[in-house]
């Protein structure tokens, strides 16, 4: 069985998953040895989520819609990684708190609009998270060292963890 | 069940058909990121930073596009040779950002493949054209913006590092290696059968002396122009009596931003491998045809290449600034806006904060090539839905084709906050 994956975005720029493409061949190295269950940026959705050996998660959990796919993400996953920053803490949207939320919300969608969003939280907040990748994006020798990591679940049956900044900084 | 979102576009975005009134609504279901309300507030030399997280894909742009507003708005004068490290830092936007349209995101359309990972399965060839491509774009943004998503060199007024000549030189060689291959892949996007479909439409641009990224006038192809500090009374926001959105408009006229309107306006200032490759290619806004946005994104990676090229050779006759730029940004004495535009991928970008007498950003717009585009597209799916009879066809060939449409604009969904929540229609089926 080769591991399955899925790379789901919540609200953000998306740059965190352009850093994958950026691997170029490194990336095609790494897909032959894994499927990819669900990445919405590049290929047709599934209605259905199968069971995922590792989930990564980018963006920040903004929409209701957000948050009940970050839970069936869960329910769905072995492994969850939040990748990038606005996943990690929130980030950028994070910046405008839940209270002050209606005033900035009317200043700039007017005063009649009807939110989507319900507040700017990291994935963590809503549940649990295995891993976390920073930066923003994130450096690619971090992102490769975690890719490279991916197929040992089988192997050693757990995850080796990824030491941000020393090893994989070679 | 997981939300249907339209796949292989930047940012979420729902399509509701009613094909019996041959009407289409494209809402766009992103999450409110209130980019305009982080501003509010901040000392303005952060912004720059800011903004270059509203997209991944164009974050250069929207970081020079901050810069350029509040160099203009605080009198602070930019030396040419930094406005040409500027226009080589926009090459390598414009073809990193098209290069993941075209191949990432259009192609697997009509290589008739789910996704260009399985492009790289059935056809290696062209797969290997694309990463060399996206090689030297991810070379050039890293080599003179400190890397390709989110820069870390630019700052107001000029650079906080820059590369010394010789890196120049490796640059501008493995710019010309990828010539041949460009041209290759500019092919592939030619010898494609598209969909025809026409409409009039206005077409606006950057002008200035050459195909311009940068400038301070707009021309429209309507044979007239106005200055990018008066965009806010020339590209109006129109209410719809179904929405609370408001749809991009000039004098009640759809319009057309991005590269098909520079190729149809800018066509005969092409460098010259590109313009060689566009004989045959002479849109139009009168027959405004969206797909034809894809055949201009394909030859403007050619134009932007030999840019790159030319504008090094410049750079490599010219004294290198020091760096970092030595500035301390004005106070101003009463409130000002701050107003500045530059050439996105996608088109004419503007960016305008309000700052008060401490430096603060007390107001914040933000008008983006998408937002513009926006009222274009509508109008361009009823088209397609109306002239192909798609209401006569299995609903799954319409979605197809209506996604592919929405695919030919290139529409960045992540970019489309200011005031422009969804793009509606009346109700879909």
């Amino acid at each position: 069985m080769i591991p399955r994956i899925a790379i789901f975005d919540l609200t953000d720029c998306e740059g965190c998953e352009l850093q994958f493409l950026s691997l170029k061949e490194k990336l095609l190295d790494f897909i032959e040895d894994l499927e990819i269950a669900n990445w919405r940026l590049l290929q047709p959705g599934e209605n259905q989520l199968p069971e995922i050996d590792v989930a990564i998660i980018q963006g920040t959990v903004v929409t209701s819609a957000d948050q009940e796919l970050v839970q069936k993400v869960r329910h769905q996953a072995k492994f969850l990684v939040a990748i990038g920053e606005c996943a990690r803490t929130g980030w950028i949207p994070s910046w405008i708190k839940k209270e002050a939320r209606p005033k900035a919300l009317a200043y700039v969608y007017g005063p009649n609009y009807q939110p989507r969003a319900i507040d700017a939280l990291p994935v963590k907040a809503i549940v649990k998270v295995d891993l976390e990748i920073p930066g923003c994006p994130p450096d690619l020798k971090t992102l490769e060292g975690f890719l490279n990591d991916i197929p040992n679940l089988k192997t050693e049956n757990s995850f080796k963890k990824i030491e941000i900044g020393t090893e994989n900084r070679k | 069940m997981l939300p249907e979102y339209i796949t292989k576009i930047e940012g979420h975005g729902v399509l509701n058909i009613h094909f019996k009134e041959c009407r289409a609504r494209l809402e766009v279901t992103e999450g409110e990121r209130l980019f305009e309300a982080v501003l509010l507030g901040q000392d303005v030399s952060r912004a720059p930073f800011i903004t270059s997280r509203i997209c991944g894909v164009c974050p250069t742009a929207h970081n020079l596009a901050s810069d350029r507003a509040i160099e203009n708005g605080l009198n602070i004068q930019v030396d040419e040779t930094i406005m040409d490290l500027r226009k080589l830092l926009l090459s390598g936007q414009i073809i990193f950002s098209h290069l993941l349209h075209l191949f990432f995101l259009v192609l697997p359309d009509y290589y008739q493949v789910p996704s260009a990972l399985d492009i790289a399965e059935k056809f290696p060839a062209e797969y290997h054209l694309a990463l060399n491509l996206k090689r030297l774009s991810d070379k050039l943004l890293t080599t003179i913006g400190g890397r390709p998503i989110h820069p870390t060199t630019t700052m107001i007024g000029g650079f906080l590092k820059l590369p010394d000549k010789g890196e120049l030189i490796t640059l501008k060689d493995d710019i010309e290696d990828v010539l041949d291959e460009a041209q290759d892949l500019i092919k592939i996007f030619q010898n494609i059968s598209y969909p025809q479909i026409q409409r009039p439409s206005e077409y606006l641009i950057l002008s200035g002396k050459d195909y311009a990224v940068l400038g301070e006038t707009v021309l429209s192809s309507s044979k007239d122009q106005f200055s990018v500090q008066d965009y806010k009374s020339e590209i109006k926001e129109e209410i719809k009596p179904y929405s609370t959105a408001k749809f991009g408009r000039r004098r009640n006229r759809t319009i057309n931003v991005g590269a098909l309107p520079r190729m149809a306006m800018m066509k005969d200032r092409l460098n010259p491998r590109a313009k060689a490759l566009a004989e045959n290619f002479n849109p139009q806004p009168s027959t405004h045809n969206p797909f034809d946005n894809i055949k201009a994104q394909a030859l403007e990676i050619m134009h932007f290449l030999e840019e790159g090229s030319s504008v090094i050779d410049k750079l490599l006759n010219a004294k290198l600034p020091q760096t970092p730029t030595k500035i301390t940004l004005p106070k101003p004495a009463k409130p000002v806006w701050a107003i500045g535009a530059i050439e996105a991928p996608r088109g004419t970008l503007y960016h305008a904060y309000e700052i008060d007498t401490h430096g603060k950003i007390i107001n914040c717009d933000i008008v983006t090539p998408t937002v513009q585009n926006l009222t274009s597209l509508e109008e361009d799916a009823e088209t397609l839905l109306r002239e192909l009879q798609l209401d006569q066809k299995e609903p799954k060939i319409c979605i197809k084709e209506l996604e592919m449409l929405i695919r030919a604009y290139d529409p960045c969904t992540l970019n489309v906050f200011s005031e422009i929540p969804t793009l509606n229609y009346t109700p879909g089926v």
